[in-house]
């Protein structure tokens, strides 16, 4: 069974996740978050994922377009930016890092702990 | 797909509640029109009443938004609010004692009074032939009055964080590289 995901935790790495989704394609708001939902990240809001797309594009990362709809108004879509895709894989190196680092001392703490 | 009465009451109601906590987001309309239509697209998927639910508290959203800007905002609005909330307290209670002594002089059979506040002065007449109440301005009453406003006004908007600085805007960006 999982555990249940802190969601402070989540909201550090949401903008890079945005951005990826992005990157692998265009989409718009409430599809993003059922990406995310796919993804395995199931508990997550919408709620959590507007702002972080209002605040990526306001910042430059994302830019938008308006793409008519045959079941309701017209959607907008996303797209990362040059800034944004740079922002994206400087982020993943960090991640990257980071995750190595909490990896080799959680490491040490469980072997600690089972020894 | 169009939508129904009752969805847009849904939707409306909670954009309503949502607009007035991010008062003071810059261009919050767009923000908010923005919601309006992923709200209408997502409820085709799952229906306004789960669209609306799925984005949480109103309040939270907008804070969600808010700290986004990494630094606190003044909220004119709310301050407007509590200055009119004030002028009119002070309208109502002014009002109150203008009848309260103008019935009173009518029980006493008639006649005039004067009243003094802040060096201004009020004549109250209730006689066979005049109701009247007259004053004089201060500029001491004038800035009481003045007062009256500005303080739940500035208090209320929280106007220190205008001088805030947008230094912590970084700290919360994602920016690890």
């Amino acid at each position: 069974m999982d555990e249940p995901r802190d969601p402070q935790l989540l909201k550090g790495v949401l903008p890079m996740l945005v951005l990826a989704l992005l990157t692998e394609r265009e989409s718009y708001g409430y599809e993003l978050v059922t990406r995310l939902h796919d993804a395995g990240l199931d508990d997550l809001s919408a709620g959590t994922v507007y702002p972080v797309l209002n605040r990526l594009e306001r910042d430059g990362q994302i830019s938008s377009r308006l793409v008519a709809s045959t079941a309701g108004p017209a959607r907008k879509y996303y797209l990362p930016t040059g800034t944004g895709a740079e922002q994206l894989w400087s982020t993943a190196r960090a991640w990257r890092q980071l995750a190595v680092t909490v990896d080799h001392l959680l490491a040490r703490a469980t072997t600690k702990e089972s020894s | 797909m169009s939508t129904t009465l009752r969805d847009t009451l849904i939707r409306e109601r909670y954009l309503t509640r949502f607009s007035w906590a991010l008062q003071d987001f810059p261009k919050y309309k767009r923000v908010v029109r923005e919601l309006r239509t992923e709200l209408t697209a997502a409820s085709a998927e799952v229906g306004m009443r789960q669209a609306v639910a799925d984005l949480g508290h109103p309040r939270v959203l907008a804070e969600s938004y808010l700290s986004g800007l990494g630094r606190p905002v003044p909220r004119w609005t709310t301050g407007a609010v509590w200055g009119a909330l004030a002028v009119g307290a002070v309208v109502y209670l002014v009002v109150a004692y203008t009848i309260g002594t103008l019935d009173t002089l009518d029980q006493l059979g008639g006649g005039t009074v004067e009243r003094e506040f802040l060096g201004a002065t009020v004549v109250y007449t209730h006689d066979d032939g005049e109701i009247s109440t007259g004053f004089t301005l201060t500029w001491q009453a004038l800035v009481f009055y003045a007062a009256v406003f500005t303080v739940p006004f500035l208090l209320g908007a929280r106007v220190w964080r205008a001088w805030g600085t947008r230094s912590a805007q970084g700290s919360v960006r994602m920016t690890v590289a």
